[in-house]
């Protein structure tokens, strides 16, 4: 009886250290943890992408073909728009050579495969990715998809980072539509601003709300959400999401808009983190 | 040892399982509570202070590997693991209704106790009632489906372990 209760001021004692822990102490007890995991969280990763492999050999034949069609044509698309970019970008640095600028990005991507999509706990949105501090990841490092934004980097240790995706509720990124200067919010896994009942929030979760979008700005159904670069952790022109429904804010001060994020983490593999 | 060693390789694989499993996305994007399976097996069959060392042990794992604040599942599954201690009595061997009843009320009260616990910090104040229902409920839910089957595991786990401490001594 007298071991038992032992154990338990124990215990106690442990869960009470755990919740003082100065924030700093409390990273380091974490990436300790987490680095001593990673190997189990690699094997469980490769497990997982055994399975996502098969389920995709299982796909119809025609699905696969219509898949390789559609990316054959991306492919075509994407190399003009290369061969144009690097005619643009000789021209350039022709253009600054003559003008005496220094040339401003030395932005480079840092190619990451995804280990596990999904907090523990389930309460954020977040995926763990195979680089981290030895790999030049570091926190609040921007994080891209081939379709888009993904998020931003939230924690790091040594061979691992954890990434905050842009549908979680935490998650606030300065953002413009596409091609103009209107400008706005966007955070995730927002209420919708329809009014639409519990039925349609079960359909839809992951959805985005921008806020703060200028009241005079005509803004409709189906337009691009891209980042604006504000606040220097996104890069700017990386694409975010697309309207789905505005309405002006009940305060009258500003519009806000519902949006469906490109982001679809069920089917991503690999990311890149942005090295600035 | 090797009673050790079978608790934390169990803790281990279903802290992996658990990360791997995708959430629920029509229920407020709720997980399989596994490791609190895990927990509460172990509050049902070992004594009190063990139980309660495994909680904590299952707690800083679970805090360690996300974005959760250092200490918050420990709690959660301590006062969980102390509670079912206390029905201890009430588990019938050889069904899956009692675990099932158990994951229930565990998954139910975790959720709700991350809820309260979190409810200060940026982002989960203004939650939408029929978010937090989903949530709760749904983790709940799946408290019914998870818990049975890490029961399932755990005690083979618990028999493998005595056959080969039997065999070896």
């Amino acid at each position: 009886m007298k071991e038992r209760t032992h154990y338990l001021w124990l215990v106690l004692a442990g869960v009470l250290l755990l919740l003082n822990l100065p924030i700093p102490a409390s990273r380091q007890v974490k990436g300790f943890i987490r680095e001593a995991f990673s190997p189990f969280q690699q094997v469980a990763g490769g497990w997982t992408g055994h399975v996502h492999a098969a389920v995709r050999a299982l796909r119809s034949k025609r699905v696969l073909n219509d898949s390789a069609d559609a990316m054959a044509r991306e492919l075509f698309v994407l190399r003009d728009e290369v061969r144009q970019l690097r005619e643009i970008e000789r021209e350039n640095a022709a253009l600054r050579d003559v003008l005496g600028f220094a040339a401003q990005s030395d932005k480079a991507l840092v190619p990451c495969q995804i280990l596990s999509r999904g907090d523990i706990s389930g309460w954020w949105h977040t995926i763990r990715i195979d680089r981290g501090i030895a790999g030049g990841v570091t926190n609040d490092m921007a994080v891209l998809s081939f379709e888009g934004l993904v998020g931003r980097v939230l924690a790091v240790t040594d061979s691992t980072a954890e990434v905050l995706l842009v549908t979680d509720r935490n998650c606030k990124v300065a953002v413009r539509v596409s091609d103009t200067e209107v400008l706005g919010i966007m955070r995730g896994d927002a209420s919708s601003i329809d009014g639409a009942g519990p039925l349609e929030m079960f359909r839809s979760a992951g959805r985005c709300r921008m806020d703060f979008i200028d009241r005079g700005v005509d803004l409709a159904v189906g337009d691009m959400i891209e980042t604006s670069g504000l606040g220097g952790v996104y890069p700017p022109g990386a694409p975010v999401g697309v309207v789905t429904a505005v309405q002006e804010d009940p305060s009258g001060l500003y519009q806000v808009a519902d949006v469906r994020p490109v982001l679809d983490v069920r089917g991503l593999r690999y990311v890149f983190v942005v090295r600035r | 040892m090797i009673g050790f060693l079978n608790v934390g390789a169990v803790l281990i694989a279903t802290t992996a399982l658990q990360m791997t499993v995708p959430s629920v996305r029509i229920l407020a994007d709720a997980k399989f509570p596994l490791l609190l399976a895990v927990v509460l097996y172990y509050a049902l069959t070992r004594p009190r202070g063990p139980a309660m060392a495994i909680a904590f042990w299952a707690g800083l794992l679970a805090d360690s590997l996300g974005p959760m604040p250092l200490g918050y599942s420990a709690v959660c599954f301590c006062v969980v693991a102390l509670a079912a201690g206390m029905f201890r009595g009430f588990v019938f061997e050889d069904t899956w209704i009692t675990p099932a009843v158990f994951g229930l009320a565990a998954a139910g009260m975790v959720a709700t106790g991350f809820y309260l616990l979190l409810i200060n910090q940026e982002g989960f104040g203004d939650v939408s009632g029929w978010w937090l229902t989903t949530k709760i409920a749904g983790t709940a839910v799946l408290g019914i489906v998870a818990t049975p089957v890490m029961f399932l595991v755990a005690r083979s786990m618990d028999h493998l372990t005595r056959e080969f401490t039997r065999r070896t001594a």
